[in-house]
Formats: structure tokens, sequence, C-alpha cells
């Protein structure tokens, strides 16, 4: 391999399938393998025996139980409290449906869960969630992702992509590497049920990963029994969209209303040439782009699962493929799975079990110009956008289909290994688990794309997890009324992030998409790039945590319960001196349906719970304390870290400064509640109330300028969220054969957050363009209220006190500006004169399901709803301040094929002068912020089980054929698209891909 | 009973060894938890080699460079600001051409805010604060080399002072480091700041060697941090540079006495450090002055391709280069035609002139005059000096000062202080290597003479706007450009961010 310029064709420049997983850590790999045969030799050994054990009674009853799995968090889940504290939700009707990740799967179908989208782009990274409101302020992606709950998988906390990488990156639209989201990788039909914990004494447990939620996934497990065949699959398809488009006629049209109001014979003369020359076939003819945009793309999944084993061994495999697209851009996520389980009992005191949980997801991503050039690191001339013609636009396509290289591949390993040993009272768990994910990206866009210039990239990352849990459970009845219960443990969890990221630029000629280097050693350029101008990237990040807890459950009379966590935590990432950290929790429950006789109410039940959980920090920098890093970086250059070719370090001034004595962050959180059943537990309601304060948060305060630093991080940020919940479950006609039964849920929540408190005691900070101000939520937008337009400069009032014109921020406001009212009538338009119109984040989110069954007939539907919020039109914005959007030719000026798409009304906006220094289409202003609620009539299913009919019933356990549609209707006011399409901070910039409306047919088959 | 016996004892051990497991873990914890970060360094880490020495100074060059190249700050303060260029389409640097500052652009508000250029002075003070404790810990650090690094530091903090001052006049002045401590401090007058910078750099002049790791520089030291020279020239500051700095200290300041004689220093010296006059073609040459670090860039700030340093922010090529030099269509900035017509005004000039035969413009300075679209062309250092512009990243390195600047100015003092041969003389080596011959004009028009050589030869240099400053305070004959000065209008606003952390300091009177 040591020659140089490889000339690769694209076939041997894919992965080679065989290196599936390239870098398992060794000793992962090891154990892997070495777990896997110790359970199968345990297994054929037992099964040996397997008839004599089979009459064991008492370790019937066990395995039974052991379809909830044996592991870490089965013993945990024992907890009576925590148990009642879980919102369960509904899989067999979430798994009709072509959710491709587990934020669309819990979006609408969990309480409290505010989930995200802010594109339609199949397997995403942009995709977030969030369990009761906003935490913090969301400052930058980073805080996106401390704000995530944790996931769980059979107790495993899996670990994500770490947002270190955006540290080099110029721009954060999306990560770099292959951004795939790592929760697309769960498929439903593998899971046996989804518990989403939002109260924070019953999610203690978990310890402080767990701070913002934690949503457990168990997956159908190896069971005794027969053995059991199933099959699922649906195929089907994602539909266009119906959009109308525009050609160069409209946009002139459009820009002629300003620049026949304002332009100067010198504007005039820069009108851009696209649009100057009507007679330009390109952009002033037939706009069908669309016709290659938009397409109907096919969607299918298919698995299947065999299970089966004795009371002493069992086993459970499962594969699968799902292959989920978006309707626009050729977008898709290509999922296989696989999944093997083993249990065994090797003795009557012992139970083993193991899991390999392993996908591979394979992306097809978008092809817009601002990704493009965001990978790039690099705008280029953007004077004239793509024509809307389909030849065009056709001629674009076939040259990146033919010759670009775009490979996003990520593989996702879960592993366990456990032992369970039970003697009298006593009930030992050890378990060695692991997440291991790993993704590539492998990049090369031809010459052809861009003025002669090709490009590529190599990425590679893997973030890793291992956790030693060892834990020690004891139960004690004193009597026949009090029962009692104990549980010690100790998790050590290791976390490894690392990437490799390659650039190259502007390599020979477009036959060499392989970035080589010169591998003899005795050559003068030895490792050097050879043909590409290259930068190199590379990053890795360890945290290990430490914890050790103690569980108290007291239970009197079956009608009283209580449960007391403490626990104490610590973390390497947290400076030396404030290393641990101790929470305690307790939750209590008590049973009052015997004291109430009512023949309406079957059962009530009054809970309370406090407690408080460290949070953890993702990243290691504030652990250091003052620190020194590579730190030169500017406009367009961000991440240079040399001097005249020599490595330097400096202290962080444009990240901020870090002193010492920085204390955990935590959650503090009160919940009372209530649970109610009615009607012979007919209709179901769970009523709570929260208050949860996030404490001692790190924020960077902006110091002063002359320090040289950006900012200062500062503990002391808290914001609260407080919130009611409420679920009632009602069988409204109850199932009974040859008659139709009616099931209803309705979930909502009400939920709002206040700043408590900021750094230094100060009352309000600006950072960026959010202002936060103690007492008000973190979320709030602020912007200058607009009252029309000045028609000419005289109309600009004049401060009697000194004659002085009015300003925006000491700009004299001129005929054409913006009329923006002067909230404090000091005769100057700036940040003071800005007005709170709502919060980016919804205050309500809720839905609806419904399913009617009528003989072997179900008929589902789902309403999803988020209401009082706002979004900022800046899709709006952008497309009136097209002088300043085109004039910068900057990242933001990029205007993709869906520019030829029809936008906004002009009549419903004021017309301002759009060349005026005062920038008068900027954002903040009240004319973009519009009402963001909405509400999405968001799945329907139809299905009919024909295992009823006699034929299928010995043979078949069940066969269900259904058909399902999703994203069927929403019900808005916003104007622009889909009011779910916008940024974390409540932006709709108009780059986000639809989400699909689709339809498939599904059929699901247990043997 | 037997039987019913021995697996309980067994289980017993079992349940032990688990637990003896668990407290081997358990006790390893607190280790465990202790991991030093791959991407920074702690404070416990740092100043304790060589190289830390090393990484430090660079980083505090660094830290300059990147607050002059952000946003191509150089020359959007010292060539657009009502310079001889127009905007295109990018209405902030319309602003900027015409002195309308305190648009709220997000790019004028960067450079109204100092930030970056106190993330310097503060390097450079912790640097001179703690390169003491390396001597302490590593024999290979020598007296002499911290000697000459905190000369390095002290004149690089003064030249950031400089800059500073000639942008916003009065500004605070920090001397000593307060790391953690965010002190707020008041405007100092820049009078002081511009005494403080002359002072550390006359304190640090003669610890500076003429030329890094060369025989001859002044100093018992021939290597530096194992580099010999060429390897240095262009990257640090030296002897030369430092009375280059002063030069333009004491210029600004109108003390031109003091001046002439900082300028006689380096046109006496400058050959020991390597740098030579630049011959015209050498000028516009996609590898000559400006394409990576040389000597002749007496102060200096290098982009090079070969260490990855080059971008596609932070040079002047970024403003003015488009078709058919780049791919892009129209520049950022251009030159009206009949602006460069009227600054190129003199017969045979190298630089720009019109063929007396046929009448065409003949010029590496620009292309395609006379279309609609001349680009200023001087400087076109793509990548790895290609002529190939279709990606457009540049390796011009930031030239503050070299020879025939500082002849210019040595020129401009001399004059101002009346000594009008020995100015022509020096003006007259600068219009000899152009073309344009010997001055002939009168001694009134000396001053004029030389702004005007200065206007074509430091063109795209970031000079103009400084230039325009000296000139009428030289000249005081244009009473708008007068009153400018007169009301502090030749500095730029502060940028609310600055004035919203610090109490203690207030917009610049002209822009309240």
């Amino acid at each position: 391999m040591n020659k140089k310029n490889q000339a690769l064709d694209s076939d041997l420049n894919q992965l080679q399938p065989g290196c599936l997983f390239k870098n398992i850590p060794k000793k992962m790999g090891l154990f892997l393998v070495l777990s896997t045969m110790i359970s199968c030799a345990v297994n054929l050994q037992s099964h040996a025996k397997s008839t004599a054990n089979l009459t064991v009674a008492c370790f019937q009853d066990t395995t039974k139980k052991a379809k909830q799995q044996v592991a870490i968090d089965s013993v945990i889940l024992v907890s009576y409290v925590s148990k009642s504290n879980t919102d369960t939700v509904k899989l067999n009707q979430v798994s009709k449906y072509p959710f491709i990740s587990l934020q669309q799967a819990l979006k609408s179908n969990a309480k409290g869960l505010y989930v995200q989208e802010i594109t339609g782009e199949p397997g995403s990274a942009s995709q977030s969630m969030l369990l009761r409101g906003l935490s913090r302020p969301l400052l930058s992606k980073a805080n996106v992702a401390e704000s995530q709950p944790a996931v769980y998988i059979n107790g495993i906390p899996l670990i994500g992509d770490n947002p270190f990488v955006y540290n080099v990156q110029e721009y954060d639209f999306s990560p770099i590497g292959p951004a795939t989201n790592l929760l697309s990788a769960i498929d439903l039909d593998n899971i046996q049920s989804i518990n989403v914990i939002s109260n924070l004494a019953a999610v203690s447990i978990y310890g402080p990963r767990a701070a913002n939620g934690a949503i457990l996934i168990t997956t159908k497990n190896a069971h005794q029994g027969n053995r059991e065949i199933s099959v699922n699959s649906y195929f089907g398809f994602a539909a266009k969209n119906k959009v109308t488009t525009t050609n160069g006629r409209d946009e002139s049209l459009f820009r002629n209303i300003f620049y026949n109001k304002y332009a100067t014979a010198e504007d005039f003369d820069k009108y851009p040439a696209y649009l100057a020359d009507a007679t330009n076939e390109n952009y002033y003819g037939r706009s069908d782009w669309t016709d290659l945009y938009y397409k109907n793309a096919a969607l299918h999944t298919i698995n299947a699962s065999i299970t089966g084993g004795t009371s002493r061994s069992n086993f459970r495999f499962f594969a699968g493929n799902t292959s989920n697209a978006g309707n626009a851009d050729d977008t898709r996520l290509n999922r296989y799975n696989a999944a093997f389980f083993i249990n065994v009992l090797p003795l009557k005191w012992l139970t083993i079990s193991t899991m390999v949980n392993a996908t591979r997801l394979n992306r097809d991503r978008n092809r817009s110009l601002r990704d493009r050039f965001a990978e790039m690191q690099y705008v280029p001339d953007l004077i004239s956008p793509i024509a809307p013609n389909k030849t065009i636009y056709g001629n674009y396509l076939s040259e990146y289909e033919e010759k670009t290289i775009d490979n996003n591949i990520n593989n996702v390993l879960q592993g366990s290994f456990s032992a369970n040993a039970r003697y009298k009272n006593f009930d030992f768990i050890t378990r060695i688990s692991f997440d291991y994910n790993e993704g590539m990206r492998d990049l090369f866009y031809p010459s052809t794309l861009m003025d002669g210039n090709n490009y590529i990239s190599n990425f590679y990352a893997y973030n890793q997890r291992l956790n030693i849990d060892n834990s020690i459970a004891y139960n004690f009845k004193v009597n026949k009324a009090q029962v009692f219960k104990a549980l010690f443990g100790h998790t050590l969890s290791r976390d490894v992030n690392k990437y490799n990221y390659l650039q190259g630029y502007k390599g020979t000629s477009d036959y060499i998409r392989i970035n080589s280097v010169d591998g003899d050693v005795n050559e003068g350029d030895y490792l050097q790039a050879q043909g590409f101008f290259t930068k190199k990237f590379t990053d890795k990040q360890k945290i290990n945590i430490s914890s050790l807890y103690g569980s108290f459950d007291y239970t009197l009379n079956n009608e009283f319960f209580a449960t007391l966590v403490a626990r104490t935590d610590g973390a390497s990432n947290m400076q030396a001196n404030n290393r641990w950290f101790f929470s305690p929790s307790v939750n209590t429950k008590w049973d009052i349906t015997k004291y109430l006789k009512s023949a309406v109410l079957n059962n009530l039940s009054l809970n309370a719970s406090y407690g408080r959980l460290g949070t953890l920090n993702i990243t290691d920098v504030y652990g250091a304390g003052p620190q020194y890093v590579s730190d030169l970086g500017w406009s367009s250059n961000k991440s240079v870290g040399s001097y005249g070719g020599i490595g330097t370090l400096s202290r962080p001034y444009s990240s901020g400064w870090i002193g010492y004595d920085i204390p955990w962050a935590y959650v503090q959180a009160l919940e009372v509640g209530t649970d109610a059943a009615f009607l012979n537990n007919r209709l179901q309601t769970r009523l709570s109330f929260y208050s949860k304060t996030n404490k001692r948060m790190l924020l960077g305060v902006p110091v002063n300028a002359e320090s040289g630093y950006t900012r200062e991080y500062k503990s002391g940020m808290d914001v609260n969220n407080k919130g009611i919940e409420l679920a009632i479950s009602a069988e409204i006609l109850k199932a009974k054969a040859g008659e139709l039964g009616w099931n209803a849920d309705f979930n909502i929540a009400f939920n709002q957050n206040t700043l408590k408190a900021l750094p230094n005691n100060l009352q309000e900070i600006t950072i960026g363009n959010q202002k936060l101000t103690v007492g008000k939520p973190v979320d709030q937008i602020l912007v200058l209220q607009s009252q029309g337009v000045y028609q000419t400069d005289v109309d600009v009032p004049v401060n009697p006190a000194n004659f002085q014109i009015m300003t925006y921020k000491g700009l004299k406001l001129h005929g054409g500006d913006p009329k923006w009212k002067d909230q404090n009538g000091d005769y100057v338009i700036d940040e003071n004169d800005k007005v709170a119109m709502g919060g980016y984040m919804p205050r309500i989110v809720g839905n609806f399901t419904s399913s009617f069954s009528y003989k072997g007939f179900n008929l589902d539907f789902n309403i999803y709803f988020a209401l009082k919020r706002s979004i900022i039109n800046q899709s709006a914005a952008n497309q009136l301040d097209f002088i300043n959007k085109t004039g910068n030719n900057n990242i933001n000026s990029v205007n993709e094929i869906t520019f030829w798409q029809k936008g906004i009304n002009v009549a419903d906006y004021p017309i301002y002068n759009p060349w005026s220094a005062v920038q008068s289409y900027r954002s903040d202003q009240d004319i973009f912020i519009e009402n963001g609620s909405y509400a999405k009539l968001r799945s329907v299913s139809l299905g009919y089980d024909i295992s009823k009919f006699r034929y299928f019933n010995k043979t078949f356990r069940k066969i269900y054929v259904y058909a399902a549609a999703l994203n069927l209707y929403t019900l808005k006011s916003y104007t622009g698209g889909d009011p779910e399409l916008v940024s974390y901070t409540g932006e709709d910039t108009g780059y986000g891909l639809p989400i699909p409306r689709t339809f498939t047919l599904g059929l699901k088959i247990d043997l | 009973m037997y039987n019913k016996i021995k697996p309980a004892r067994n289980v017993i051990k079992k349940i032990g060894m688990f637990m003896l497991i668990g407290t081997v873990l358990l006790s390893g914890c607190n280790k465990e938890l202790d991991i030093d970060s791959t991407h920074l360094v702690n404070e416990s880490n740092n100043w304790k080699s060589l190289a830390d020495a090393r990484s430090a100074l660079l980083g505090s060059y660094g830290l300059l460079r990147a607050a002059l190249a952000d946003n191509n700050a150089h020359w959007l303060y010292g060539d657009l600001r009502m310079g001889d260029f127009k905007a295109t389409s990018r209405l902030d640097l319309k602003a900027v051409t015409e002195n309308n500052l305190n648009a709220p652009y997000p790019v004028v508000k960067s450079l109204s805010n100092w930030r970056k250029f106190y993330a310097v002075i503060n390097s450079c003070t912790v640097f001179i604060d703690r390169a003491g404790e390396i001597l302490k810990n590593d024999k290979q650090y020598t007296e002499e080399n911290y000697k000459i690094d905190v000369a390095q530091m002290r004149a690089l903090r003064a030249f950031t002072y400089f800059y500073m001052a000639r942008i916003w006049g009065d500004i605070p002045l920090i001397t000593a480091s307060t790391d953690g401590n965010f002190i707020e401090r008041p405007k100092v007058a820049s009078e002081i700041v511009l005494q403080f910078a002359t002072s550390e750099l006359l304190a640090a002049v003669n610890a500076l060697p003429y030329r890094y790791g060369a025989l001859q520089n002044g100093l018992n030291q021939q290597s530096y941090y194992g580099k010999v020279a060429p390897y240095w020239d262009g990257i640090l500051l030296n002897r030369i540079s430092a009375y280059a700095i002063l030069a333009h200290i004491a210029a600004w300041q109108g003390k031109y006495l003091d001046a002439v004689a900082y300028a006689k220093f380096v046109m006496t010296n400058f050959g020991l450090s390597g740098a030579i006059y630049t011959t015209t073609p050498n000028l516009t040459k996609v590898d000559g002055l400006f394409y990576g670090n040389n000597a002749s860039q007496l102060v200096g700030f290098p982009f090079n391709y070969n260490t990855a340093e080059m971008s596609a922010v932070g040079h002047i090529e970024d403003l003015v280069l488009a078709a058919p030099i780049i791919s892009k269509a129209v520049p950022q900035i251009k030159m009206p035609d009949d602006v460069i017509a009227g600054i190129f005004n003199e017969a045979n000039d190298l630089r720009f002139r019109f063929d007396p035969l046929t009448g065409l413009p003949v010029s590496d300075y620009f292309s395609g005059y006379g279309t609609s679209n001349t680009v200023f062309s001087k400087i076109k250092c793509i990548r790895n000096a290609s002529t190939d512009g279709t990606l457009a990243i540049y390796s011009s390195a930031l030239v503050f000062t070299r020879m025939e600047e500082i002849t210019l100015l040595y020129a401009e003092s001399l004059a101002a202080i009346g000594s009008m041969d020995e100015a022509t003389d020096a003006l007259d080596i600068v219009r000899n290597s152009r073309g344009i011959g010997l001055y002939k004009g009168t001694n009134a028009g000396l001053i004029d003479a030389i702004f005007a050589e200065r206007r074509r030869e430091l063109m795209g240099e970031g000079w103009r706007w400084y230039d325009l400053v000296r000139y009428n305070k030289l000249k005081n004959n244009d009473p708008k450009f007068t009153d400018l000065i007169k009301k502090g209008g030749i500095y730029w606003p502060i940028d609310e961010e600055v004035l919203s952390t610090n109490a203690k300091i207030t917009q610049n009177e002209y822009w309240r």
C-alpha cells in the first residue's frame, strides 16, 4: 500500500462489508466472544439436564418472570413506587407505523414529552426530546445535548455522539460525520416495552445521567416455552409534496416592489444578472424542478424472530431490515438489526444472561448546497441561485449522482453479560455491559459541482460506554403488614468519545476519490497527503463516573409505600475538590381506596415525592479549571492551531474563562399527584403537579472585553419548570365478542419555565440574540414592535429635548425605515425597546389516541398538539431581506432549489427600504413572530386479525394485516410551512426537509 | 442434612467473592476519576518545559494574527474606511467606506469590539509573568532565550496597544495579568498608551536579535527553538521590527523627530535582518513578497500553505479578487477606473501606466482595467502560489510594514521636520524602483508627493486610512477632515457589548 495516488474506482472505495466493526476495542471484542462462548457452553450443558430440571417448579416461576429480563433494571423496577411513576408507551400501536427513530415513536405517545424534529430527513441527528420543559436556555447545540433524557436498553445507558465535534466546525447546522440519529437504531418490533419516567425521585436510582428523565427500553427477551416465531413487515411509500413553484419572473416582480420604491440608480445597476434578462429561458422559463426534487419514495421493514428453550436455558434471535425514506431530495435511511439473547440458569441460584444487539445504519443524505458548503467550510460565489428548470437541475443532480461519494454508516452494538445469584432473601446481580457505536462518513464531491474544485473528507468516530454494575438486594418481611427491601449497588461507567476527521481540497482529478499518502518511509513526504490539500482534526475525551447508591423500600399494609434513595456520584470531569455529589430522594404513595366507599370510584391513591440529583457535564473542560488550549481561530478558519507551523497554547479567550470551585449542578424536584380509577376501572386518571429546579448550572457570563475573554463560566444559573400533567385513559365501550369496543387516551401537559437566578446575582444577561432575565422564561422571544413605515425623512420623530432625530442604536432613521415603537421614549431604538412575544417552547403539549375494535378489526388514530408557542419566521425575513442576503455571500445567503417555491405573501408585510443600514427586515421584530400552535392528525391505522378465522387459528397465534397512514393533516395558524420544522430556538429557516405523509400496508405474524 | 448445607456454603463463598470484586472496584474509584484531558493543558501541567514557552510565545502572535484577520479587519480598518475602494454589494462594507461605523451590521459591530486585541495583551502579559517558572523546570530553556522571549512579548504587546490606539484612541491600559479577576478599568488617554508602548519597545529592543537563528544577530544565541534562519523571518518580531514600530508610533503622535531617528535605524541596519527592497515584479508575483514568510516582511504575520495556516478570510484577496483570477464574478470591493487613473498619474509607472503608443493600460496591480470589472490584483497568493483560482484560499502574509513603507515614512518624517533634501532622497529610493524617476516637484509639494507615493505603493496593505489621518494632521487643509480629527471622528465607535460589560467605559464622543 505504499504506492502513491492510488486511483481507485468508486466500488473499491466503498467500505468493505467484511469489516462491519472496524474498530471495536480489543477487550470489548474479546469480552463479546468469550461471553457468547461461555453462554453457549453452559447452554449446551444445561440442555442435557433440561428434562430433569423442568420438574423444579419454583424455577418455572422465575423464568416466566424472566420475560422481563434479568438485568439490573428489573431489580430496580421491582420497587413499587418507581413502577407506578413510569408511563408505558403502547407499543402495539406504535410499532405499526414506519417510525424510524425513538423520538418519532415517542412523540404523541408519551406524557409531558416534547419532541422536535427540525427536518423530515430520515435518520437525521436533528431530533430532540425534552421531558417536562426546558431545563436551560438553548444557547448552543451542546445545550440541546445536555437537556436530553437518558435512554436505556435493558438497563444499559446508551451513549450518543458528543457535541465536541462542533469545536472544529465553522457552521453548526449538523455535526460532522454521518450525523445520524443513533436512536434510529432501535427496531420497535424487537421491543417489549418502553417506559418513560419523568418523576425525579423515581429516576434517581438511575443516577445523574437520568437527571433529565429516563426512557427505559426493554427488548423482547429469551424466555422458556415452545418455539415461537414472529414475522413483521410493512411496505408503503412517503407521498410527494405538492408545491407551487415560481420562476425568475415571480422573483423579479417581487423585487420590483422594493426597487421601484427605494432603489437608487446605483442599486439598479447592481440588479442581479440572472433576473435582469427576461429572455433567459433558464430562469424565466418553466419551473419544473419539483419533478426531480419531490418524489414518492418506497419504505419497508421486514423482520423475524425466534424464541425458545427450556426453563434452564433459553434464547431469542432477531433480525430485521428497515428502509425509511423522505419525500424530498432522495433521502433515505437503511437499517439492519440483529439481536441475540441467551438466558441460562446453570445452578439453582444463578442466572446468566447475555445479550448482543447490533445495528447498522446507512444513510442517504440530502443534496442541499448549504449542507455541502458547511461541510466543506467554504462558501463559493453565490450570486445566482440554481435555475428552476428541470433540465438544468437535472444536470446538476446527475453530476451529483454519478460522481459523488457520500457514504454514511453507523454501527451500533449493545451487549451485556449479567449474573444473578439468589440466596434466601439476598439477590445479587453483577453485570458488565457496554454500548458501542461508531460512525463513518466518506465523502467526495467532484470538481463539476463547484467551480472546478473537488473535495474529499473522511470521518471516523466511536463512542463507547462500559458499565460495571454490582448490586445486592435484600427482602425482609417484618410481619404480615410490613415489608422491607433494601438495595445497595455500585456502578462504574467509563465513556470514551473519539473522532478523526480529514478534509482534502482540490485533488488532482475527479477519478482519484481517495486521499492517499506517501507510504515510503524513505521519502521526504512520508505520510504526506498526495494530491489533496488536507486538514486533519482529531479529538478524544474520556469521562468516568463512579456511583454508590442505596435504596430502601417500605410497605405498610399494602396501602402505604415509601422508597428512599440515597446516592453519591463521582465524575472524572468535575474538579478534584468537587468530585462527589450526594443526592437523596424520597417517594411515597398512599392508597386510600379502602377508606372511600363509593360505587363510582374504584381506586384512589395519593403520591408525593421530593428529591435531588446531580447533573453531568458532557465535556471535560470544566473539570480542568484554568487551562490552556489552542485558540487562534478567526472567521472562516476557526480551527487553526499553529503559528509559523508550530502548535500553540493560549488561554481559552474565545470559549471563555473557567475558574476553580465549580460545584456539581443539580436538579431538585417536588411532585404531588393522584391516581384514580372510576367505573370498574374503565376510566383511569393520573394527575400530577411538579416543580423542578435545575440549580447551580454553568453559564458563560459575558465579561469585560478588556480581559480578552468572551465570557466566564460561572455556576449559579437556576431554572425552574412548573407544570401539571393529566392522563386519562377510558374504555368507553368495552370490547366484547362481536361488539364495538372503544378505548381513548388523552394526555395533556402544561409547563412553564422561569429563570430563577443568574450567576453573580445578575438580573439579566444578553447572550447573542437571547436575553435572559430573572423571573422571565428562558425561552422568551424579544422583539421590536413595528408600527408601519416612515414614508419620508420628515416623518421620523425628533427628540424635542435636544432636537436629535430618532436613531436605531445611534444610526439616524430615514424615510423607508421601519416605524419601531420607542417603548422607553428615549428617541433611541435599541434592545431596551424590545417586548416579549411568547417563547419558543410550547407551554402545552399533549396527545389524543383513540382505538376502535370490532370483531377482528381495529381502527386507531392519534392526534398530537403543541400549543402556546411562537415561531420566528426567519424564512420570510430572509426573503424580504434579499439585498443583504445575497450581498453578504455567506452561508446564510445560500439559495437552495426550494428558493423557487412560493413563499410569503408580500401584502402581509410592510414595505421597508431593504438597503437601509438599520437592516429593516431584521428578524427581531414582531412582524416575523407568529403563533406556532398546531395540532396534527399524526397517525391512522386500520387492521384486521385474520387468525380469527378457524383455518388459521391452529398454526398461528396471530396474523394481523393493517393499513397505516402518518402525518395526515395539520391544523395551524402559522403562515409558513410545517410548524414542526423549526430550529431548537424557534426559527423557521425554511431549510428543513418536509416530514412526509406516508402510507403503508403491513403484516404481523406470530407462529 | 449434610447435603443441604454444602451448597449453601458454596453460595456464601461465591457471594463473598462477588463482594470482594465489588470492593476492589470501589477502592479503584478515585483513581478511576483522575483523567487528564487530551484537548487542553491544565494549570499544573503548563510552564514546565521549553516547548511550553514556545507554544505560549507563538500563541500570542497567533492571537494577534486572528484579531487582524477576523473579518479581514486589518484591511477594513486600513484600506476601506474612507479609502479609494468602493463596496459592490455588501452593505456593511459600504457603511465602512462611508464612515457609518455605527451601522449595526455584524461585521461592523465585530470591528468595533476590541476583545480580540485584549486577548493578545493578556496572553503577552501572562507570558511575561509566568515564563520565568520554566527557567527553574527546564535546563534547556536558557536565560538568553527567556530574555528574547520576554522582549518579544513586550514588543508584541506594545504593537497591539499601538494598533488599538490608532483605532479607538483612548483605551484601557492593562500591564499586569489578572486572570480570573474581571476588573473593570477605565479608558486612558491614547498619549499615555502610546508612551507606554514606546517605553516598552525601547526596553525590549536590545534583547531582540536582528534575525532569529542567524550567525550575526546581535546576540549569542544562534539557533532559536532549534530552527535557524530563514525559518523565523517574517514570523517573529526582531530588532528591526521593533524600531519600525517605534517609528510609526512616533509619527502617529506627530513626534517626527523621534520618527526620523527610529526610521533611520531601520534604514541603516535592515540588511542584518535579511530584508531587502522589493522589485516591482516581486511585489505582484504570486510567489513574491507577500507569499509565505520572508525577511522583507519587517512586521508580518504568516498564513503559510505548507503549515496549513492559509485561509479564505484574512487577506486583501478575499475582498478584491474576482474573475478572471478566481471564479467569483464580482469582487466585494473595487476601485473605480477614474480613481485609479487619478492615483497613477505619472508616466512609466511600472505598477500602472497607459502605454504611450496605444493608450492601453499596462499593469500588474489591476486586471481588466477599462471593463466594468476592474480587479485590484496586486496581491494574489492563491494557495501554494497557484494561478488556478477555483479554490479561493490564500496564503499571503499580512505585511504591516516593509522597506518601501519605512522609507516613505522616513521621507515623511524628514519632510515634516523640514529636511526636504533628505526627504526627497528617501522618496526617490521608492520612486526610482517603480520607474517614475526622481521627484522634480517643489519642496512645498513634497509632503503631497510622499503621501501620493504611499497611496500607490501601499495600496491594499491597510495604510490608506492612517495615511489620511497623518496627512491631514500635517497639512490641516481639509476642514471636513480636520473637524473629524477634532471631534474624535477618526476613531471607531466602541461596540455595545464592550460598553455593556464595563461600566467605566463610555462611548467615544463622536459616536454618542
